[in-house]
């Protein structure tokens, strides 16, 4: 074995906790494909290289013809059943991942935000005071 | 005549033993090409193991036999209704109508854990996927996804009615084109199992409206769509009682 590149792992308490699921079954993928690679790497010959790639083995045939989900119900005959089908023929909400489209929804807007939170009228302030401490005074409070 | 090209011989028949060749472009392009049930690469060539029509779809491209099947043959991904015909320490067995029966671990449900396992009696039937279906290997069944949710899967209440129907009549029926169960859902308060390998289970308000979904369904196997909807209207005509 040559000088590995050495992974990081999160831990496997860390894993184990509930918010966590996604995480723990991404890895435990990972690291199957990857043990399945060494095992098989002397296996794999030329040909499969360049040829076996292109073609994906599928047995089943409700991958092949995008068949539905065999469990229906109809008229409320089982509430849980149609909870699920509602949730398998509604496609999942749009992720936002834009900053315009958060903005279309926002309470306040970018603008609005630009204009109450900038710093440019506390540094003018600031500058009001030390203007005043060294005796200059602004036109506007002359009046 | 054994060799024909994928995109001028779709929906032509095929024989096991005959050879696929690619068309041109299929051939120049490096997006990969999933080959279904029935077709299998042998060296460089594409050989048809069941004899069928050729169908295809595109994005991604795939190609398979349709075929004639009364025989289960499991495979992966497939949802299936299987009975419970034995207890076998921590999982069942469950008859799903292939050669070798099927295993269920008592923990492969939603919410179960080692000392909290679901009610399962031997009769039962069981709507499960089928995680692990190889041809040297039993087949493995779960009643959960891969992060332990309830997706429907589970045992069916015995109050239902199973029978059997050919497997492409199966496949018919699941097709997002397929009018008939949902246009039968609009008469009838029903739920409804169906099980890739074949098995259909049903179970509506009273036997009389069961048996009639069953007798619906198992008649619309030759049936083209003008015919089922016929079916659907003369379904609804006698529900109502003309």
């Amino acid at each position: 074995m040559g000088p590995q590149k050495k992974r990081l792992l999160l831990s496997k308490n860390l894993l184990e906790m509930k918010f966590m699921k996604r995480t723990k079954e991404k890895t435990e993928k990972e690291l199957e494909d990857e043990e399945r690679q060494t095992t098989f790497a002397n296996e794999i010959t030329s040909a499969m290289l360049s040829h076996g790639s292109k073609f994906l083995m599928e047995s089943s045939y409700s991958a092949c013809e995008n068949l539905c989900f065999g469990r229906m119900s109809f008229k409320g005959a089982n509430p849980e059943i149609e909870k699920i089908m509602r949730r398998l023929t509604e496609p999942p909400p749009p992720k936002e991942n834009s900053l315009l489209q958060g903005e279309k929804d926002a309470d306040v807007g970018a603008e609005e935000v630009s204009r109450t939170m900038s710093l440019s009228k506390t540094v003018s302030r600031k500058f009001a005071k030390q203007s005043l401490k060294r005796g200059f005074k602004r036109p506007a409070d002359d009046q | 005549m054994a060799e024909k090209s994928f995109s001028t011989h779709v929906n032509q028949i095929y024989l096991p033993g005959d050879s696929v060749t690619l068309s041109k472009t299929d051939e120049i392009s490096t997006v990969k090409i999933v080959l279904g049930p029935g077709l299998r690469k042998y060296g460089k060539q594409i050989l048809v193991t069941k004899s069928g029509v050729l169908r295809t779809k595109a994005s991604p491209a795939t190609y398979w036999i349709d075929c004639h099947h009364k025989r289960y043959v499991p495979a992966r991904g497939d949802d299936v209704i299987g009975v419970v015909t034995n207890k076998v320490g921590e999982s069942y067995k469950v008859n799903i109508g292939s050669s070798e029966e099927a295993s269920l671990s008592s923990i492969a449900f939603p919410g179960a854990t080692k000392k909290n396992k679901p009610n399962i009696q031997i009769g039962d039937l069981v709507f499960a996927k089928l995680l692990i279906a190889s041809i040297d290997m039993e087949p493995e069944l779960v009643c959960v996804n891969s992060l332990g949710e309830n997706v429907g899967l589970g045992v069916l209440s015995t109050s239902g009615f199973l029978f059997t129907v050919p497997l492409h009549h199966i496949r018919k029926l699941l097709n997002p084109e397929c009018t008939l169960l949902k246009s039968l859902g609009k008469a009838l308060s029903f739920e409804i199992a169906v099980g890739m390998n074949g098995k259909i289970w049903i179970k509506a308000k009273s036997v009389k409206q069961t048996i009639a979904l069953a007798r619906a369904i198992s008649i619309s196997e030759h049936m083209n769509k003008e015919e089922m909807n016929k079916l659907c209207r003369k379904f609804v005509d006698r529900q109502a009682g003309f």
